[in-house]
């Protein structure tokens, strides 16, 4: 497919293999997060389980279809660059853009919500368990810089490709990097936000 | 294009009982399995389709992933240390009785570490065969 992807070892492309390599890195700084979360939850005995049913989950579930329908929009950009369909390409990657920004946009009002409503701050919380809001917040921060450096990354492949920049290589490692950001949200919506329903 | 759109029903799907595992109560440890094997099979499926890894050449994934699942799994390593946290009261019990028990306890975490070295070599090897 791509130009000199016949002489990788691989058969793919340099620039897809050089994403691949820092997906994997970048998997393991979330999975060491996600390990300190799971560390000090367990030892603490009073660790809280903040999150209500209903608005907390049935929001945060909202945030989640979100996030994995513009993973749908992202693959079927890709999909449109691959059949040479470059204004295709750039509606769907737009969808995209406009998931991911709605998703930054829901989780700071999830944040806000925690933060005024229930005093839950990175460094105290009601339950004196400061410990709990330093991981969450550095962990579901960090995805969220992930999702907003997603958007702007993506935006500057949508505002190239119409006047002739950017290769269908160049669209399908974008996507790559969106993928990966859906994929790290479908374990910290699990294990933070599910695991620790309030009651 | 259709298969794109089965996936994401799929995954749609799994994130349904993820949360209605949470809205039932499931026991937290059975829930924390379960929410990892799903969570595990949405990644899975992430990547395979999405991220276009079951139409690449095989050694992609055998060069990528499985220094990730090692890396991984080597975090767990920390996980015992913080349960003892929780069960300061066991090993306190532990420790008091007699020497003889406590040999039985070392000799017990050596015989479990067995399988998991056997596992460990057997994968090894099989890569060393396999170049």
């Amino acid at each position: 497919m791509a130009a000199h992807a016949s002489s990788s070892p691989f058969h793919i492309g340099s620039k897809k293999f050089g994403m691949w390599l820092f997906l994997i890195s970048d998997s393991l700084t979330f999975a060491t997060f996600l390990m300190a979360y799971t560390y000090l939850r367990m030892s603490s005995p009073n660790w809280p389980a903040p999150f209500a049913f209903s608005p907390s989950i049935v929001f945060s579930t909202f945030m989640t279809l979100v996030l994995l329908t513009s993973s749908l929009t992202m693959v079927l950009g890709v999909h449109a660059m691959q059949k040479g369909k470059r204004s295709a390409a750039v509606r769907w990657i737009l969808a995209t853009m406009a998931g991911g920004a709605a998703f930054v946009g829901l989780h700071l009002t999830e944040w806000r919500h925690l933060m005024v409503d229930e005093n839950v701050l990175p460094w105290s919380n009601p339950w004196n368990e400061p410990m709990f809001g330093a991981t969450f917040f550095t962990l579901t921060g960090l995805h969220m810089v992930h999702v907003t450096a997603g958007v702007i990354y993506l935006g500057i492949v949508a505002a190239g490709l119409p006047r002739g920049r950017f290769s269908e290589e160049d669209v399908e490692v974008s996507g790559l990097y969106w993928h990966f950001v859906d994929l790290v949200w479908m374990f910290i919506f699990p294990l933070v936000y599910l695991m620790s329903v309030k009651g | 294009m259709g298969s794109f759109v089965r996936v994401w029903i799929f995954l749609l799907v799994l994130t349904g009982v993820e949360v209605l595992l949470a809205y039932v109560r499931v026991p937290l440890t059975a829930m924390l399995v379960a929410l990892l094997g799903l969570s595990v099979l949405k990644a899975g499926y992430i990547i395979a389709y999405f991220m276009h890894m079951k139409f690449e050449k095989r050694s992609l994934a055998l060069s990528l992933f499985p220094i990730l699942i090692v890396c991984i799994l080597a975090l767990l390593f920390l996980l015992p240390d913080a349960a003892r946290a929780q069960c300061v009261m066991c090993k306190r019990t532990a420790e008091a009785q007699n020497a003889e028990r406590a040999r039985a306890l070392n000799r017990g975490i050596l015989v479990l570490l067995v399988p998991a070295m056997v596992i460990l070599g057997g994968i090894l090897r099989r890569a060393a065969r396999r170049r």
